[in-house]
């Protein structure tokens, strides 16, 4: 470390002051819909609607009521194995597809590219009824097949992003690789993609938080708490009667702790996956 | 279970020619592995305009063939199409006279070294080495017998090339020399049948590349295994080559030693390019264009025209730039006529930007260029 200090111009330091109020204003509005749930899951019943922001005598209640009604350790293995699953499937595919496009130069590719990544703009309201057919079609109504194949079938982002860096992938390297006697499977496999890891982490994490966060298919495919996400669970709590609040939130802070203790542990790696991968 | 892959491996328990071959035409000693490579008639085109035309280039068994030009000469383009990663629209490309030009380049047994070395970014220093036999061994099913062969050479190929010790290197972590010898290292270790190198010394300092260059004829030498190598540096060319290729515009201009290259330009161009100072072209009469190397030439008192008889060519006129050299100052008179250039030992009073001063030029130092710029008798 130096031990020199760097010097600072006043105009800059002042700045530098309003940049970070800036930002501890944005990391407060982020933070706080999360630090109500939490104070919510430990306020009382009796409490929940009474002004004043921390609970008086604060509670487990809600956590006891929320693994009474929930198999929430089910649930979370069913969602991490299916967002997992998805990720990863549509990972490998995206590598593949986007590897086909830039690597091959063959007849159809300007389509097949435009075919992929136009996927993209299809709005997932428009394939539920057609996918849902399909699925009911082929019997996979409440199964772990239904869950994910369909949500596989759309890997337009990572085929997008992926080609981009597969573009910018100095050729030589390809070039190289090729006259030492590497096959294109090799190629792709033993030069481009270890080469590629940030991007595709930053990838796998994206669509792994989104399919933890689907709640309109899932909602469709499954009957009862045997196969669905997590996100469906904790519907039960939500009734025409009205919403238990605090047995919800309880449920959704143990939903969301698995996520939050991953990111915790590997947060280093996660922003240099976003920051290298090119991806803010 | 490594025993079927025994007839393979005799290959690879070779060791590497200690002595240096003493002849630098080692087209005679080629090693067994060394091919000749011909581009036969070949048209190489990206767009409706060609790149390279109907080019003709034959690389001798066991030559360091040199190809030199301007940027976009289609230098590399010869490199490639060689190399197998392009495809040529016409033509032929022949490897130790074998019809080469649909095999891929996995399988033309070819090493290249790159311009920016191309090396693996997650390997270390030892895994990029062992890549090609890696690949190989793998292909082959090979055992543990070859691998265990495999190991060695790259450690002996290693060593050759003084990495020992930064094996567990990633390239990131290597200064550009070291990558640059890591490189070649990778190209050595395969013995191919032909090695490329695209300007391979171009990011090198100066004083590394003047050792670089040595360091690959002494390789070449040493591996006696013919080397196409690319450059735009006239002066790597001229040390380095035993067969020098001029190009220019998708064109050869001229092949041939270094020395026949140098002392008979066969086209403007190529006098214009090779050598360094450059040679001087003046026009003449008839179209015709003359030139000279500025060192035959010699300076005289412009008013004193007795000898003119005797000299084959005379120009007068005022110097307009005089560059420093070294032991040497190159001396640049315009005139009319267009400009004019003679080096001067820096013995004595010199001349200075403004004089009037001439060149004279002996009759059996001219060379003479027809109006197509190819050269006359």
């Amino acid at each position: 470390m130096s031990v020199l200090r760097t010097f600072v111009p006043p105009a800059a330091r002042v700045r530098g002051v309003g940049v970070h109020i800036g930002l501890l204003l944005v990391v407060g509005l982020t933070l706080l819909p999360l630090a109500w749930a939490l104070l919510t899951s430990v306020t009382p019943r009796t409490e929940l609607f009474t002004p004043g922001l921390l609970p008086r005598q604060p509670t487990l209640e809600h956590y006891r009521a929320a693994l009474d009604a929930l198999p929430i350790g089910q649930l979370l293995v069913n969602t991490t194995l299916i967002a997992g699953s998805v990720a990863s499937i549509q990972v490998l595919l995206a590598t593949l597809g986007a590897y086909a496009v830039t690597r091959f130069d063959f007849r159809g590719r300007g389509l097949a590219f435009a075919l992929m990544t136009g996927s993209i703009l299809i709005p997932q309201q428009t394939l539920v009824v057609p996918s849902y057919l399909l699925v009911a079609e082929l019997g996979w109504v409440n199964t772990y097949l239904g869950l994910i194949v369909p949500q596989v079938a759309t890997a337009g982002v990572g085929v997008f992003l992926l080609c981009q860096h597969m573009a910018q992938f100095p050729r030589e390297l390809v070039d190289a690789a090729e006259m030492e006697g590497a096959t294109d499977w090799e190629i792709l496999w033993r030069v481009i993609v270890p080469n590629l890891w940030p991007a595709i982490l930053a990838l796998e994490i994206i669509l792994f938080v989104q399919t933890w966060n689907e709640y309109l298919w899932p909602l469709l495919i499954t009957r009862g708490q045997d196969v669905t996400t997590i996100q469906i669970g904790l519907r039960i709590f939500r009734s025409e009667q009205g919403s238990q609040w605090g047995p919800l939130m309880a449920a959704s802070a143990m939903a969301s702790a698995p996520l939050l203790l991953a990111y915790a542990v590997a947060q280093r790696r996660i922003v240099d996956a976003f920051i290298r991968g090119g991806l803010r | 279970m490594s025993t079927n892959a025994a007839p393979r491996d005799d290959r690879r328990h070779r060791p590497l020619n200690p002595a240096a071959e003493d002849s630098r035409h080692a087209a005679q000693g080629a090693s067994e592995r060394s091919r000749s490579a011909d581009l036969d008639q070949v048209t190489l085109a990206y767009g409706p305009d060609p790149v390279l035309e109907d080019l003709d280039l034959h690389v001798p068994n066991g030559a360091l063939m040199v190809l030199v030009g301007p940027s976009g000469c289609g230098k590399t383009s010869c490199l490639r199409l060689l190399a197998g990663l392009e495809e040529p629209r016409s033509g032929r490309i022949l490897l130790g006279g074998h019809d080469v030009t649909r095999v891929p380049a996995r399988d033309r047994h070819i090493a290249m070294v790159f311009q920016n070395y191309a090396l693996y970014p997650h390997m270390d220093v030892r895994r990029n080495v062992a890549f090609g036999l890696d690949l190989q061994a793998r292909h082959d099913r090979a055992g543990t017998a070859r691998r265990d062969a495999d190991r060695q050479r790259v450690t002996e190929v290693l060593e050759l090339l003084e990495l020992q010790g930064l094996e567990d290197r990633r390239p990131g972590q290597l200064s550009g020399g070291q990558q640059q010898r890591v490189a070649l290292a990778r190209a050595i270790v395969r013995e191919p049948h032909l090695f490329l190198m695209d300007e391979p010394l171009s990011n090198l300092d100066a004083q590394l590349r003047v050792r670089m260059r040595q360091e690959i004829v002494r390789l070449h030498q040493q591996l006696r295994t013919t080397l196409v190598y690319v450059t735009h540096d006239q002066v790597e060319a001229l040390s380095m080559a035993t067969r020098l290729a001029v190009m220019d515009q998708g064109r050869v201009e001229q092949v041939g030693t270094p020395q026949e290259v140098h002392d008979t330009p066969d086209t403007t161009f190529v006098a214009a390019f090779i050598g360094s100072p450059a040679m001087s072209l003046v026009a003449a009469d008839q179209g015709r264009t003359v030139g000279w190397r500025p060192s035959r030439a010699r300076l005289a008192d412009p008013d004193d025209d007795r000898h003119t008889a005797a000299v084959g060519l005379r120009r007068a006129g005022h110097v307009e730039a005089v560059e420093l050299l070294g032991e040497e100052e190159l001396v640049t008179i315009a005139g009319p006529w267009g400009r004019a250039t003679a080096l001067r030992h820096r013995t004595g009073q010199g001349p200075v930007t403004g004089d009037r001063l001439a060149i004279e030029v002996a009759p059996e130092d001219l060379h003479t260029f027809n109006r197509h710029g190819r050269r006359t008798p």
